[in-house]
């Protein structure tokens, strides 16, 4: 098993322990539902991490590097891309327009699914 | 494969993209988090300077150099500021800049998404410091906005909003910065860098990324609650029509609590980075230090209510316990860096002077801390003076001193300059000395009855004096922060080109490719077999000696 | 060098323990003895760990500046699993100090002597004494006066009317929130006569700091003409 499956089951053992804790000193509600909420998430990470575990040889594991990963390609980065920062003025504008100018949340949603079309389109 | 030393006759190095268009499309995990470093240290000068208005305020009793809704604004923007768009983010930037480099990979594992992060940073940032000029100024109910203080009938002006708004954008941003944290070292780490031979300060950044994405989204669910009874005629938190202001502390603290290990947690990696390297020894107990971040981001989740312990709400044994407990992993890392210098052959570099700066400060921001941990104690001190000075131990003294390590120590790695030795001892000695000036005092005003976030106070001798001496110290913190500005200028101007480890006995992977790294970080990656490849590769006859 | 640590260490541990009183309320002398063990243990840890770290830094000084590994050292399993459990030992120790005085503080009489309601408004206070009829009513420029009697429990039921407010006796080492929506009940008996300042410790809008109040404790019979005359006016 490897340690980010076993990072998760500790965390997740550990959000069930101090919910059932905390519900035993307590009987507290929301505290309880949030710290349970927690452990929950993590049991979804552990879920898939478990039902992946044998389709999934990570080269970092390696003790020593095979000579036959030499030369091979590390990564495909994208070097730069115009969405991010345009993405990040309409998010902005559409949390201040929710709250603050309706309009501007509207035409800000419109940019928004615009500029995700955009991405979309960028990475296939 | 095998590793070619830079000389250090070759040219600076310098970084791909340029000029502004560039760095506004760039995704380059470097840039990225160059961009968070330069953000969060210009919103530390603007909070640092709040800070100093604070203190001239303060400085004597009964003075008028503000005015009391001004005073409450000044310190909500400079809480506001250090907490949310300097300590935090910088961890982020600092950890964006050396993940990738650590885990030997070419960068992060969603470029594009980090990118976002940094700029829904910076505009969450700008928010929230639009609203000072907003009709009815800035937020003034405290970094906290406890209801019904930040409610709409009591702070009518659109500057509580922009706070709220300005805050749920940079919430976002680290839950989708947390996301690249983990996921990176987790998949890309290069042959031979096993998760047991990564650096301490990435599994710091690990501890860090799950306290973020389980601790900010309730701060979320608190703003948007908080939004909807100002805007949307909700009634979650207002008592007159069946809510409960209590049940925002809850939601608010669910998150605040961890929030201050997010903005520790990457500084215990820092430090021990910097201890280790300086003490020319490996990092003395690995797997507790490791083991002990991820025991202090799991307790830290069930720690909130201590910060309610006045409200008669909570049940205080339960979250006493829980809080002592959490001295235990932090002592273990204490012990742990002390052991590293111990026997070592310690120089004392600017870095190094103030991670042991850090291990004094700290030291009593968490004695303090264990202090308030006790209910009886806390009813004294919370809500007090003796309360501010034992969070600005740890997130000044502490924090903010690995964050001047950080700098002093990666400085030459990411831009290809050393900053010099003489103001950096100056900047040191003077920020240790204005520090614990400015607090130390704190301590006893706080426990003879001063209470925190009032503009003025009664005409006490005592109190008079303790304030003027925590001022002058301010002073002193003023002059040293100039000092560090003044020293990124004149040093600068140096046009030495510099190896890939300047120090001459640094251990982590980022320490072993040019200072500053190609775009893709590594022209050839050495071979992995130890904890510590870069002296592995600059000291191949040491290298039966790394522990594996 | 930890003999001067440990002097200074001691002259802060009594100048602490001299800022703290410890004889106004019953509950104060459980809270100040917290304090008192803390503010020992703290120095103590302080001494220790702090005159471990300058002492590593100074005594293992680099004197020959070609070394690049001073040795290899980089665990003793023993020494870690001690010093994980010493730590456990003594915040175990801290907690069972805590836990009995914090149950001692927060315990009520059933039929204390006196019963006062205190409301907390922006930015002063209201303190009703509802059997004998009594109001005290404050504005920020003229502070009100909490008169309780000496030797005798006082009950107070904290409130607010607008938002949070926190009600605060430096003297008595205590403080509590005044929440709007809840009543907040607790009792101190005061031992000593005297008169104390009050603050309000929740930062609750643009007056926050004149919020104060004084709390006047009298001897039995004063406190019983004091009574008698604010109920007759």
């Amino acid at each position: 098993m490897s340690i980010a499956t076993r990072i998760f089951i500790s965390s997740m053992t550990f959000g069930i322990l101090v919910a059932v804790a905390y519900w035993w000193d307590t009987r507290e509600v929301v505290g309880t539902f949030l710290l349970g909420l927690f452990a929950v998430g993590f049991a979804f990470v552990v879920a898939f991490l478990l039902s992946i575990r044998s389709k999934t040889k990570l080269d970092g594991d390696e003790q020593r590097a095979p000579a036959e990963l030499a030369g091979e390609e590390i990564a495909v980065v994208s070097a730069e891309s115009p969405w991010p920062v345009v993405l990040a003025v309409c998010a902005t504008c559409m949390v201040i327009g929710i709250v603050l100018h309706p309009m501007l949340a509207v035409f800000a949603l419109a940019a928004f699914l615009v500029v995700i079309w955009q991405l979309v389109r960028e990475s296939v | 494969m095998s590793a070619v030393a830079t000389t250090a006759a070759a040219p600076p190095r310098r970084l791909v993209k340029h000029g502004i268009l560039g760095w506004l499309v760039t995704t380059n995990h470097k840039q990225i988090g160059i961009l968070y470093i330069c953000t969060t240290l210009v919103f530390f000068l603007i909070a640092g300077f709040l800070a100093d208005v604070i203190r001239l305020q303060l400085a004597g009793p009964q003075q008028n150099f503000v005015s009391p809704h001004t005073y409450n604004e000044v310190f909500t923007l400079h809480g506001t500021a250090m907490i949310f768009l300097f300590i935090a983010p910088f961890g982020f930037g600092i950890a964006n800049f050396l993940i990738p480099l650590q885990c030997g990979a070419a960068d992060m594992a969603f470029p594009r998404l980090n990118a976002f992060g940094y700029w829904l940073f910076l505009l969450g940032g700008l928010t929230v410091f639009s609203g000072v000029f907003a009709a009815g100024g800035g937020a003034s109910a405290g970094w906290y906005a406890y209801t019904p203080l930040s409610d709409i009938r009591v702070s009518s002006g659109i500057g509580q909003d922009l706070w709220f708004i300005g805050l749920t954008l940079t919430s976002i941003s680290g839950i989708l910065t947390a996301i690249n944290f983990l996921v990176t070292p987790i998949v890309f780490r290069a042959p031979g860098m096993t998760m047991w031979r990564l650096p301490v300060f990435t599994w710091e950044m690990i501890a860090t990324s799950l306290l973020i994405l389980m601790a900010f989204p309730p701060l979320t669910a608190a703003f948007a609650m908080a939004l909807m009874d100002r805007h949307a005629n909700a009634h979650f938190f207002d008592p007159t029509r069946g809510g409960d202001p209590v049940l925002y502390q809850h939601t608010f603290w669910f998150f605040g609590h961890p929030e201050v290990y997010v903005m520790i947690l990457p500084m215990f990696g820092v430090i021990t980075e910097v201890i280790a390297v300086f003490s020319r020894k490996p990092v003395f107990g690995y797997t507790g230090l490791v083991l002990s971040a991820f025991a202090i981001a799991g307790l830290s989740m069930g720690v909130w209510a201590h910060h309610m312990f006045t409200t008669g709400a909570v049940n205080d044994p339960f979250f006493s316990a829980m809080s002592f407990l959490i001295a235990v992993p932090t002592g273990i890392k204490f012990f742990n860096w002390i052991a590293t210098m111990w026997r070592g052959a310690i120089s004392f570099e600017t870095p190094m002077l103030f991670a042991i700066g850090f291990l004094l400060n700290f030291l009593v921001g968490g004695i303090t801390g264990v202090m308030v941990a006790s209910p009886p104690i806390d009813f004294q001190a919370n809500g007090s003076y003796f309360l501010v000075s034992h969070f600005h131990y740890t997130l000044g003294g502490g924090s903010m001193f690995a964050i001047f390590a950080a700098l002093y120590f990666w400085f030459p790695k990411i831009w290809g300059v050393k900053l010099d030795e003489r103001w950096g001892r100056f900047n040191f000695w003077t920020m240790f000395v204005g520090f614990n000036v400015t607090f130390a005092p704190m301590l006893f005003l706080g426990m003879m009855g001063m209470p925190r976030r009032v503009y003025t106070y009664p005409a006490i001798p005592a109190w008079h004096d303790l304030n003027l001496l925590a001022s002058i110290g301010t002073a002193i913190i003023t002059i040293s922060v100039a000092s560090f500005a003044w020293n990124v200028i004149v040093s600068s101007r140096k046009r030495e080109a510099l190896p890939e480890d300047p120090w001459g006995s640094a251990y982590t992977l980022e320490w072993a490719t040019s200072s500053p790294p190609p775009e893709l970080n590594f022209d050839s990656l050495p071979p992995i077999r130890s904890k510590r490849p870069a002296f592995d590769k600059h000291h191949p006859e040491l290298a039966h000696t790394s522990p594996p | 060098m930890v003999g001067r640590l440990a002097t200074l260490a001691a002259l802060i541990g009594l100048a602490g323990c001299a800022a703290i009183p410890n004889d106004t309320t019953v509950q104060a002398a459980d809270m100040h003895r917290v304090w008192a063990v803390f503010i020992v243990a703290g120095l103590a840890v302080y001494v220790l760990v702090g005159g471990l770290i300058l002492w590593s830094a100074l005594a293992y000084r680099r004197r020959d500046p070609s070394v690049v590994q001073a040795n290899a050292v980089h665990k003793n399993t023993p020494l870690e699993i001690g010093w994980t459990i010493a730590p456990i030992i003594v915040v175990a120790g801290l907690f069972l100090v805590t836990f009995p005085a914090e149950q001692h503080v927060e315990n009520m009489v059933k039929r204390p002597g006196e019963v006062v309601q205190v409301v907390a408004f922006r930015w002063s206070w209201r303190f009703v004494y509802a059997n004998e009829h009594v109001v005290v009513q404050g504005t920020t420029g003229s502070p009100p006066e909490l008169v309780l009697p000496e030797n005798r429990t006082t009950e107070i039921r904290l409130t607010s009317s607008d938002v949070i407010h926190s009600f605060w006796v430096p003297s008595f080492l205590f403080k509590r929130m005044a929440i709007p929506g809840i009543v907040n009940a607790f009792d101190f008996t005061p031992e000593r006569a005297g008169v104390f300042m009050g603050r309000c410790a929740e930062l609750c809008g643009t007056y926050h700091a004149h919020m104060s109040f004084t709390v006047r404790v009298l001897p039995a019979d004063q406190f019983a003409r004091w009574v008698r005359a604010r109920s007759a006016a």
